[in-house]
């Protein structure tokens, strides 16, 4: 959780540098969910930057509990095709994702996990809602992660080998649809 | 709608416009999950495929020779005879060091002996196990060292390959090597090979002039955590769970005189005058070797379960206790008994350890190698008690052989050498082996 400390300071001193004419500081809340070969799973991520015009640029973090619990954190860029809160509008996110292991998350012989590429890109729709808009997002998304373990040798001839680490990279791919709001 | 209902009517607006992308949300949700099955994620799984490389006994037994010097990796017990080191290689041989000058060892060959943890050396020859079999190897010149005889299958809980009536060694096949081989799968598709009964096993074959300072009557000194050693003419070794004296009058053909059941987790031996003293993970065995052919159980001493290294002298055993992966237990301390009475050696003093390994006593210096927690000496005059002198922190230390004040210590990183004296308290390195790491 440390390397997050960079992100938020990252983050605050944005927003102090950017308040010049045209930016609006903008946050978001979304949810939905994530599909891909390994079933369903849930998702939750909240996005903090600056709007001007058509264009959003902002980072985000949140929960991803496809396959392996995991915090992504990233930069989001959002081009809105009109310049009006109805809008459709395109999106991509890319970061790190930092593995947050559950019990169900752990195997006996992984002595060591380590999360990796994480990045979303998609399509939306916003429309407004009184002073603050709703917006409707599909879109691809992936998470990379990568495992280390010892392996006894279970043969039956002898001298066995010594035992061995074996290295496991994942990378998983899945369909994602968001609902969110913007404050 | 109501008129005069402000809320009502927002709240009706806001729905509406929510109405209207129901179907685009619906339609991106429908395509996600047409789409699902589309997606495939990518596993990789790396890992080492070990090829074994086979020979004949026979061809294994003609390259039981010494070859050149090699860096150690894996060093593991040692015997010390006059100026020579013996230090095992665990699994692969023995390094053959000139150990003239300790300030500076000379590693000059190195004795290839294919699955030897163990050895001992007395006069011209050293013996050594080699899978269950024992191997006596002519050691008169240092730099041309060669098998000279064998007893085939005597530590019976190492055999892998002395099966059936057969006893010709062109027809045993031994595994003397690994060819390593880094492998990149796809673990779904490497599942399927694991179900696939003729696959599971693919990568897998499965045929399946010394000039000796010390007279040639003379035996080498060995470890406590040693499993071979000799008295006189005889070699005990234990395994496992059994005692063996064999003897070797006739250096080059041994013959096996006795073999006795000790029970399980059977660890170490160390000889004193006419007794054994024997580690187990149970307790200490005390055996009597006035008939050398046949020794014979004196007593025991049972403690708690525990890895045990055993040395002792006319009136003392010292005794190391650890806990570790194979050890079990709960118990990092030296014990000291009580042997004057060696139907009935009784406990004195414990003293607490961090993880002790083997140990070793010259004079009334007592040697403790300590694991992680490093080397330590003791000032073991007063007997019944012992007093720490030093403590040699940084490496992790698994035996020691204290020989007129110079102690040859293997360690993790390399095999060190200190020099003391009987009357201070200092212990001094005077030269490092170091280890190289196998790539």
């Amino acid at each position: 959780m440390r390397k997050l400390i960079p992100f938020v300071l990252f983050f605050f001193a944005l927003q102090a540098s950017a308040q010049g004419p045209g930016y609006r500081f903008q946050s978001k809340v979304q949810a939905g969910l994530l599909e891909g070969e390994q079933g369903s799973a849930f998702q939750l991520q909240t996005i903090h930057g600056f709007q001007k015009k058509t264009w959003f640029a902002g980072i985000g973090t949140g929960l991803d509990y496809y396959n392996i619990r995991s915090l992504p954190v990233f930069l989001n860029l959002r081009k809105d095709l009109f310049n009006r809160e109805k809008t459709p509008f395109v999106y991509a996110s890319g970061g790190y994702h930092f593995l947050w292991l559950r019990e169900e998350d752990k195997r006996y012989n992984i002595t060591d996990s380590k999360g990796g590429l994480y990045f979303d890109a998609g399509v939306g729709y916003q429309l407004p809602v009184k002073k603050s808009a709703l917006y409707f997002t599909a879109g691809y998304s992936q998470k990379n992660f990568s495992q280390k373990g010892h392996d006894e040798v279970w043969i039956t001839i002898w001298p066995a080998p010594m035992p061995q680490t074996r290295t496991y990279e994942y990378e998983l791919r899945r369909l994602s649809v968001q609902m969110g709001l913007r404050f | 709608l109501k008129q005069g209902s402000a809320i009502t009517y927002k709240t009706a607006i806001v729905m509406k416009k929510i109405f209207r992308i129901v179907p685009f949300f619906c339609g991106a949700a429908l395509l996600l999950f047409m789409l699902q099955g589309c997606l495939k994620d990518t596993y990789r799984e790396t890992y080492k495929i070990y090829i074994p490389v086979y020979k004949s006994l026979t061809e294994t037994r003609a390259n039981m020779k010494s070859g050149p010097a090699r860096s150690l990796e894996a060093p593991g017990k040692l015997n010390v005879f006059g100026n020579y080191i013996f230090l095992n290689e665990q699994g692969k041989g023995i390094h053959v060091i000139d150990n003239s000058n300790p300030a500076s060892p000379k590693n000059i060959s190195f004795i290839n002996i294919p699955n030897n943890y163990d050895l001992a050396v007395k006069g011209s020859f050293l013996y050594a196990d080699s899978y269950s079999d024992l191997a006596v190897l002519d050691i008169s010149q240092p730099t041309n060292v060669r098998a000279v005889g064998f007893l085939n299958n005597v530590i019976k809980d190492k055999n892998r390959y002395w099966y059936g009536a057969s006893t010709n060694p062109d027809s045993v096949m031994v595994i003397v090597d690994y060819i390593e081989r880094d492998t990149t799968v796809d673990p779904r598709q490497y599942r399927q090979w694991a179900r696939c009964s003729n696959c599971m096993y693919a990568s897998f074959d499965m045929r399946g002039s010394f000039s000796l300072s010390s007279s040639s009557t003379q035996t080498g000194v060995g470890g406590s955590m040693a499993r071979l050693t000799i008295v006189n003419d005889y070699l005990y070794g234990v395994s496992n769970s059994e005692l063996y004296a064999i003897n070797i009058s006739n250096a080059a053909s041994p013959q096996l005189t006795s073999t006795r059941n000790m029970g399980w987790n059977i660890e170490t031996i160390y000889p004193f005058k006419d007794r054994l003293f024997i580690g187990s993970r149970t307790g200490m065995f005390i055996y009597n070797i006035n008939n050398p052919a046949q020794p014979t159980q004196m007593s025991q001493f049972s403690h708690a379960r525990s890895c045990d290294p055993v040395i002792a002298d006319d009136n003392f055993a010292y005794v190391t206790l650890r806990t570790g992966s194979n050890c079990d237990g709960f118990n990092n301390q030296l014990d000291i008994l009580n042997i004057t009475n060696l139907s009935a050696p009784s406990l004195i003093r414990t003293v607490k350890m961090t993880n002790p390994h083997g140990l070793a006593k010259d004079g009334d210096k007592l040697f403790i190698c300590d694991g992680a927690d490093g080397l330590k000496m003791y000032d073991a005059s007063k007997r019944s008690s012992i007093e720490l002198q030093t403590h040699i922190r940084g490496l992790n230390t698994f035996d020691v052989v204290a020989l007129q004040n110079n102690a040859i210590v293997v360690a993790e990183d390399g095999l060190y050498q200190y020099t003391y004296n009987q009357n201070g308290t200092a212990l001094t390195q005077i030269s490092k082996m170091p280890i190289q790491s196998k790539k």
